[in-house]
Formats: C-alpha cells, sequence, structure tokens
C-alpha cells in the first residue's frame, strides 16, 4: 500500500488507476458500487479485517476504507494508504480501491472528518462496525450518520440477550435512515433455510398447526444465558408460527462444548396435542443438518440432509451488501418477545 | 389454474423465497444432446443454489436403454463436463442423483408411457411429491403433439385438481411455419391448457436479456426518448462466427431464419419495442410484447426483395483460420439454397415507432459472435457551432450489448481539448462483469425454476409464436419458390452479402462495425 496524504487520497488513486490503465493497456474507467467504511477496534485483527475486506472487492466494485486507531498514534493528524486492485487484468475484471486511514483513539472526529470527504459521490455507504457495542461511541455516533447501511456483529456485544438489547437500540435509531444487518443472524441463514425446507413438504406442513413447542440448543461450554444467535433463531420461529410464542426453551448442549460458543446445534418443534415432530441435528464431518419428520401418530415420515458449511466472515458480509432495502425479517425477529 | 397451495409461513422473507413446491421433472429425450449439455447441469446448479424442492425427483425417458444407474452417471458426467456449472460438490451430488430415475421406451407406444405413469406414481409416494409434475420435451418437435397425447391418455395429465399441478415445457423450434405451428398449439391444447404449457426460448432467460427491461422500465431517464420522435432507427445483431458445427441435417431444415430470428431476433425487438406492461406478471407482460410483433408491417410476398435479405457462406477467414463454406459441411447439399444469413428491414406499425426502421440480421461465419441491440438516436436539429466549421456529430448511439462483454454503451460528442471547437464521438460504457462479477444462472436454470414456480412470464403464448411466424412466413416461402440465388454469396469472416449494405444504404444508413 502507498502512504499518502488524506487530503491527496483522490488524486493519488487517480493516478494509480491512470498508472494502471497505461501499463496494461486499459481504460482510464472503473466502476464503482458502494463505499465501505469498516471499523477495525483490534489493531491486532488489522490482516484479518483487509483480508475479508479484499475478498469482497473482488466480488464487488467498491471502495473500501478501512479505519483504525491507537492510543499512542499523532492526535492531530490521520494518516493514509491507498492500493488499487482487479479480480484478474483483463478488461472487465472487478476493480476497487482500498484506503487505510489510521489515527488517535481519542480524537475520532478527525477520523470521521476524514471519511466524510473521500466517500464516492451519490453511492450507498456501509458502514462495518466490527467492533464491540457502539453505545455512546463518538466515532460510531458521527460514521452511523453517513452510512445507508450498518453491519455489525452481534456476537461481538458480549452475546445473550444483552446484545440482542443493543441490536434492537440500534435498529430504533437508525429508523428511517439506514437499515441495520447483523452478521450473527446471517449465520442463521442455514437453520432457516432447512426449517422452511422441512414444511414445504405437503405432508411436514400439514402437521404444523399442531406444532407448538420449540427447543433450541446451543453450544456451549458452560451455564452462560442464551446466545444471541438462538434467541434470533427462536424470534424468527415465533414471528412466523406464533403458538410457538412462549413455548420455547433454549438450553446450552454440553456434549457440543468442541464447537465455537453460541452456534445452533438442534432445533426441535414439537406438539402439545399429538406426537407429531420436526427435529434438525447438527453433524459434523461433513457438516449438515440432517431433520427428520414424524407425523401426528410418532411414525417417521420424512428425513433430509443439506450441507451447513459454515461462511467467512467476508461471506457473512457480502450477503449482507447483495441484500436490498430492510430486512424485514430480522426486525421481526429482534421484535419477537 | 390448479396449484397445489402450500401453507409454508416459514418461506416468507427468505433468500429462497419462492422456493419451488414439490414436483417431479419428467425428462422426454433424457439420452440426447441438450439434456446432457444444458439440462442436467441446469437441475445440478439448482440443487447446489438450494433452489429446488425438497421432495423432488426426476425421471429421464427415452429409446435408449439405460439403468437408473446410467443415467445417474450420466448426470455425474454431465456435471463434471459443464462449464455452466460453478461449484462441484460431491454431497449435493450424490444427493441429487439418488432422486434420478430411468425408464426406457417409445414416445408413440401406449405401453411405455404406462410403464411411466407407474413409475411417476411411486415415485410421487415415495418422495411425497404431490401429484406436482412438469414434462420437458427435449425431443425433435415431431414428437411434441405424440408426447402429449400418450401422457393424456394414459391419465398423466388429468384434468385440473385442486392440489398439484401438470405443466409442459416444449422446446423451440416450435414449428417450421405458420401453419405447423398452429397445428401443434392445436395438439397441444387439445390435452393441456394455455397455462400448462411453457414453450421455451432460452434467450428469455438470459440476465442481459431482462437486463434490457430494467434499463427501459426502471430508469426514467431513457423512457421520455424511447420513440420516434427521438430515435433514427434500431440495429439488432445476432453474429455467430462459428459454422454450424457439424449439425448439417439440422441447419439444412432450418436455415438462419426458423433458427435465430423467428424466435431470438424477434424476442429482442418485442422487449426493445414493447409498451411498458401495467405489471410484470406473465398476462400483461406477455400481451405487450406480443402486441408490438403483430403491429409489425406484415412483408409481403412480392415485397420480399425490398425488406429482406438472405445470404450463404462460402470458404474465407475466421479468427486467422481457413473455413470451409456452408456447402461443403458435413451433411449439406452441394447446391443448397440454406440460407446462413439473413437482413431484414422491419416497420412497426403504432404510435411509437412509425417511420422508425428496425433492422435485423443474424448470420452464421461472421467476423466474430456478437449479440447487442443498438439504438441509433437522431442527429441534433441544429448545431450552434457554425463559425467553428464543426461537422455535424453522429447521432448518439445507445448499445445494449447481450453477448459477449455484457453491458450498455452510450455514445455522445465530448469536444476534443484545445483552443478551437471539435466535437469527437466518446463511449460511456457500463461493464456488467465489472459491476456484478459473472455468476450468472444459466438461462436454463432460471426458466426451469420459473415453471417450477408456475411462472410463465418470460415464456412464449401460442398467439406470441403464431404472430411471429405469420411474419416471417412470407420471406420463407418466397425464397423457396425463388430458387435461383447466387450463393454463397459472402465469405465466412465477412459481415454479411453486399445486399445487406444495400438495405440500409437505400435509407442513406450503414450497419454498424462492430
Amino acid at each position: 500500500m502507498t502512504p499518502v496524504a488524506v487530503s491527496q487520497v483522490e488524486d493519488a488513486l487517480t493516478k494509480a488507476w491512470h498508472d494502471a490503465a497505461r501499463k496494461q493497456d486499459l481504460p482510464h474507467t472503473h466502476t464503482c458500487s458502494l463505499t465501505l467504511v469498516a471499523w477495525v477496534d483490534d489493531q491486532s485483527d488489522g490482516e484479518g479485517v483487509l483480508h475479508a475486506v479484499s475478498e469482497l472487492a473482488a466480488k464487488h466494485p467498491i471502495r473500501a476504507i478501512v479505519l483504525s486507531a491507537a492510543e499512542t498514534a499523532p492526535d492531530d493528524t490521520v494518516s493514509a494508504r491507498i492500493s488499487i486492485g482487479c479480480d484478474d487484468e483483463s478488461a472487465g475484471a472487478i476493480c476497487s480501491e482500498e484506503i487505510v486511514l489510521s489515527g488517535n483513539s481519542h480524537t475520532p472526529e478527525l477520523l470521521a472528518s476524514a471519511v466524510r470527504g473521500l466517500l464516492v459521490p451519490d453511492l450507498p455507504v456501509y458502514l462495518w462496525w466490527r467492533s464491540g457495542s457502539p453505545s455512546g461511541n463518538v466515532l460510531f455516533s458521527e460514521l452511523s450518520k453517513l452510512a445507508d447501511r450498518v453491519v455489525v456483529d452481534s456476537i461481538r456485544f458480549g452475546d445473550g440477550a444483552a446484545a440482542l438489547d443493543t441490536l434492537r437500540r440500534l435498529v430504533q435509531r437508525a429508523k428511517p435512515y439506514a437499515s441495520v444487518r447483523d452478521l450473527n443472524w446471517q449465520r442463521t441463514e442455514p437453520w432457516r433455510n432447512a426449517v422452511a425446507a422441512c414444511f414445504d413438504d405437503l405432508a411436514i406442513a400439514a402437521i404444523l398447526p399442531a406444532l407448538n413447542r420449540c427447543s433450541i440448543t446451543y453450544a456451549s461450554s458452560d451455564h452462560s444465558s442464551a446466545s444471541a444467535r438462538s434467541l434470533l433463531m427462536y424470534g424468527w420461529l415465533a414471528s412466523h408460527h406464533p403458538p410457538l410464542r412462549g413455548h420455547v426453551k433454549i438450553a446450552p448442549g454440553k456434549h457440543w462444548a468442541d464447537i465455537a460458543h453460541g452456534r445452533i446445534v438442534a432445533i426441535t418443534l414439537t406438539s402439545s396435542t399429538c406426537k407429531g415432530s420436526v427435529m434438525l441435528v447438527r453433524e459434523q464431518s461433513p457438516t449438515a443438518i440432517v431433520a427428520e419428520a414424524h407425523g401426528r401418530d410418532g411414525n417417521a415420515l420424512k428425513r433430509w440432509r443439506w450441507p451447513a458449511l459454515s461462511m467467512s466472515e467476508a461471506q457473512l458480509l457480502d450477503r449482507c451488501i447483495d441484500a436490498l432495502g430492510r430486512d424485514a425479517m430480522f426486525e421481526l425477529a429482534l421484535s419477537a418477545d | 389454474m390448479a396449484t397445489a397451495e402450500l401453507v409454508n409461513p416459514f418461506r416468507e422473507g427468505l433468500r429462497l423465497e419462492g422456493a419451488t413446491h414439490p414436483c417431479q421433472l419428467i425428462i422426454f429425450g433424457a439420452s440426447g444432446d441438450l439434456t446432457k449439455r444444458k439440462l442436467l447441469p441446469a437441475i445440478y446448479n439448482l440443487a447446489q443454489a438450494a433452489l429446488l424442492p425438497s421432495s423432488f425427483a426426476v425421471i429421464g425417458f427415452a429409446r435408449a436403454q439405460m439403468s437408473d444407474q446410467q443415467f445417474r452417471d450420466l448426470l455425474r458426467e454431465a456435471v463434471a463436463a459443464s462449464d455452466e456449472v460453478r461449484v462441484r460438490d460431491e454431497a449435493i451430488l450424490s444427493n441429487l442423483a439418488e432422486r434420478f430415475y430411468y425408464v426406457s421406451g417409445d414416445f408413440h407406444e401406449p405401453a411405455s408411457f404406462k410403464t411411466l405413469k407407474t413409475h411417476v406414481e411411486e415415485l410421487d409416494q415415495r418422495y411425497g411429491t404431490g401429484g406436482n409434475r412438469i414434462f420437458y420435451t427435449a425431443t425433435p418437435a415431431s414428437l411434441y403433439g405424440s408426447i402429449a397425447q400418450q401422457l393424456h391418455d394414459c391419465g398423466l395429465t388429468p384434468a385440473a385438481q385442486a392440489n398439484s399441478f401438470v405443466r409442459i415445457i416444449v422446446e423451440k423450434p416450435f414449428g417450421r411455419d405458420l401453419a405447423s405451428a398452429k397445428t401443434l398449439n392445436a395438439e397441444l391444447l387439445t390435452y393441456l391448457r394455455e397455462d400448462q404449457i411453457y414453450r421455451i426460448d432460452h434467450y428469455l432467460g438470459k440476465e442481459t436479456v431482462q437486463n434490457i427491461l430494467a434499463l427501459r422500465f426502471a430508469n426514467t431517464i431513457f423512457e421520455p426518448i424511447w420513440n420516434r420522435r427521438y430515435v433514427d432507427s434500431v440495429q439488432i445483431t445476432v453474429a455467430e462466427s462459428l459454422g454450424i458445427e457439424g449439425r448439417g441435417n439440422f441447419y439444412e431444415e432450418t436455415g438462419v431464419v426458423r433458427d435465430v430470428i423467428q424466435n431470438h431476433a424477434l424476442q429482442l425487438l418485442s422487449l426493445v419495442g414493447m409498451e411498458p406492461p401495467t405489471t410484470f406478471d406473465a398476462r400483461d407482460f406477455r400481451d405487450e410484447k406480443i402486441r408490438v410483433v403483430e403491429a409489425i408491417h406484415p412483408i409481403a410476398y412480392d415485397q420480399v426483395e425490398t425488406y429482406a435479405v438472405r445470404g450463404q457462406y462460402g470458404p474465407g477467414f475466421v479468427a486467422g483460420q481457413r473455413v470451409p463454406g456452408y456447402r461443403e459441411e458435413p451433411n449439406v447439399a452441394r447446391d443448397s439454397i440454406t440460407s446462413t444469413y439473413a437482413a431484414f428491414k422491419l416497420m412497426v406499425d403504432n404510435w411509437r415507432w412509425a417511420g422508425v426502421p428496425f433492422y435485423v440480421r443474424s448470420g452464421k461465419r461472421l467476423p466474430k459472435r456478437v449479440t447487442e441491440i443498438a439504438i441509433q438516436f437522431k442527429e441534433v436539429p441544429h448545431l450552434p457551432f457554425r463559425k467553428s466549421q464543426v461537422e455535424m456529430p453522429e447521432g448518439n448511439v445507445l448499445a445494449l450489448r447481450i453477448q459477449p462483454d455484457e453491458g450498455v454503451t452510450l455514445k455522445f460528442g465530448a469536444k476534443v481539448p484545445g483552443p478551437i471547437m471539435r466535437i469527437r464521438s466518446v463511449a460511456m460504457d457500463f461493464d456488467y462483469g465489472a459491476t456484478f462479477g459473472s455468476e450468472d444462472a444459466s438461462p436454463y436454470e432460471r426458466l426451469i425454476l420459473d415453471c417450477m414456480k408456475g411462472d410463465q412470464t418470460l415464456f412464449d403464448r401460442a398467439d406470441g409464436v403464431e404472430a411471429a411466424w405469420a411474419l416471417v412466413d412470407p420471406v420463407l416461402h418466397y425464397w423457396e419458390e425463388h430458387r435461383n440465388v447466387n450463393f454463397p454469396n459472402y465469405a465466412a469472416g465477412t459481415w454479411g452479402p453486399p445486399e445487406a449494405d444495400a438495405l440500409l444504404a437505400r435509407d442513406g444508413k450503414s450497419w454498424r462495425r462492430l
């Protein structure tokens, strides 16, 4: 990456594009679809974030502005480094720009002001807040004013019910100017798809009205409070099938201690009036979700198996960027009691 | 229409919302080329994208003897060989292959269809597909009528049922002229309703073709100038650099008008020329599309030479390679008068397009493979730079590139830097791949999925097919009856015969240099 003064970033990028075009005999044009502003809280995570941003930049033509702050950095200036790159060198390749801004953690206004001048005009701005709860954070407050969409990861908010409270507040405050997306919610997607797929079957759909109990098991090495992911999953289930409201059991699965904390490992929907049930269980090696449905009389009806590969942070972020508008299902899941 | 009414609240809002109803897909012509090259990879891609219903099975039907296991092996071979498969996942492939079955039989033999019916009913029970069936006719068109009749006679296309659907996907060519298309429509409609018939033209499944609709109807800047006041002419080019690739028997019977102009090229014309539909549901969209084709001024038998040009390639050079002429290709008659090139001047008789010529051309062995629609705008009415002796700039051109290098280019005049006023045409380019990547679903994926969902929007309707045949029929008849033609009249690797240039020159225009 090339160090450059913040005021010279635009000129330096233009020059970099011209140089690259001359060298590779390409037109002096490139496309941009959005600005991604990524905040890295933990300096040691910097490489990981840059890797995720690069992965994303190979799929979408973006301007990525990665921000980091250190207590030891000068408190009167922001330093910048830039790079440009294409996913391959042919014409028509996806090309992106990366700008890394570093400043002092006690002067967030400086960082925000640098970002403000570097947004691509008239294109959406996505703020990826890769940090803990943003409540009361001045930098977040400044950056979220610029953003059309705020992407967070509630697993970094301490997990559990408190994380969901933080999410709810974020969603409320962001309305109607911006939408909020949660990578942790995105992680429930394979489970939501699997549950939905079970009830595509007419015979299984027929027992759904009788299913009014739900249990969700999540991976845990201790008896801490329910993971945010399992709570979000319950919120989604209950908002789509109201008989489940208030009839849920969320519990840690001790024997799943080898899996990352908070991951959903099983969902069971049962009935208080018959023996009908749908059970979905996570299997290891190869990772899959296996489902089994039983009819009202308890007889096995059907068994399914779906691959359930974990998505990287970049893939989760990509999903958040790809989807248009608000995520009504996420907001419904959040608002479920 | 009788469609299974599933109550699955969990589908709402998912990325895979609108996922399909449980069903069986029965492929006629399962051992054929289309099945291997296009259908099986498309089905696998749908499975890989988790877009197939969880209750799903495939039955292949063809004359060739094959076991279930051999049909499953065919799936594996097709997936391995296809460059349309994006991600190869053994677990998904195995899971899909387990649901593949095969029935060997004769398309005219009732006993074969009884066997098929037994299999369909058995798999219905095993997979819980709820009586939902999609039949795909990947066979010669001459078999479509017979297949529909046999399906009806053996009870595989029962009358409307409240809780299930039966649909048939019919491949092009849909007839070889107006009379045969009408006969085929009548045959199919004897046994099936129009809402059960999905006439597939894979061109409409292409992302970039659908982007024409987005460009026109999701932007405010184009529609106000999309008419005779601002548009000078429209050029539609569907050019192939390849020859007939060993398909001499097929091409001798078909020719470029039946192969491309009657379907793909007129589809493109209708998307460019149609009025905005009220909604994008199948009825509104297809009504408007068909209206444009119906509004094209008919080419009378005695006007064919004024409005249409035919050509056939001789030997030449394409991309640095010497290539044979059409008449030297295998299975082609040495005195063949089959057209490998055609150009039409079409006039759309309606308020929007009166007086605007639509020039349509398509050919084999042209210098490059390119499909595009170019909207040529009128020149400025007055140029205020007289003192600077500025030449009248060329009119603006909006070029919609369908393949390859999908995108949109707008050509406009810009001042060349310097002390005097000089104007040069420059191009502003939008490249689809550079913006959205290139992981497009194949047209077959999109269209099979649409059929599973019961969405006929991107499929042809009987009256649309007949309107297109009605337009080209007089030309085909004239050419067949006037066999004294100076073929070959263009060398492979050139942009067609001189008569095609003359067609535009008469209007003071020329083909775009592509």
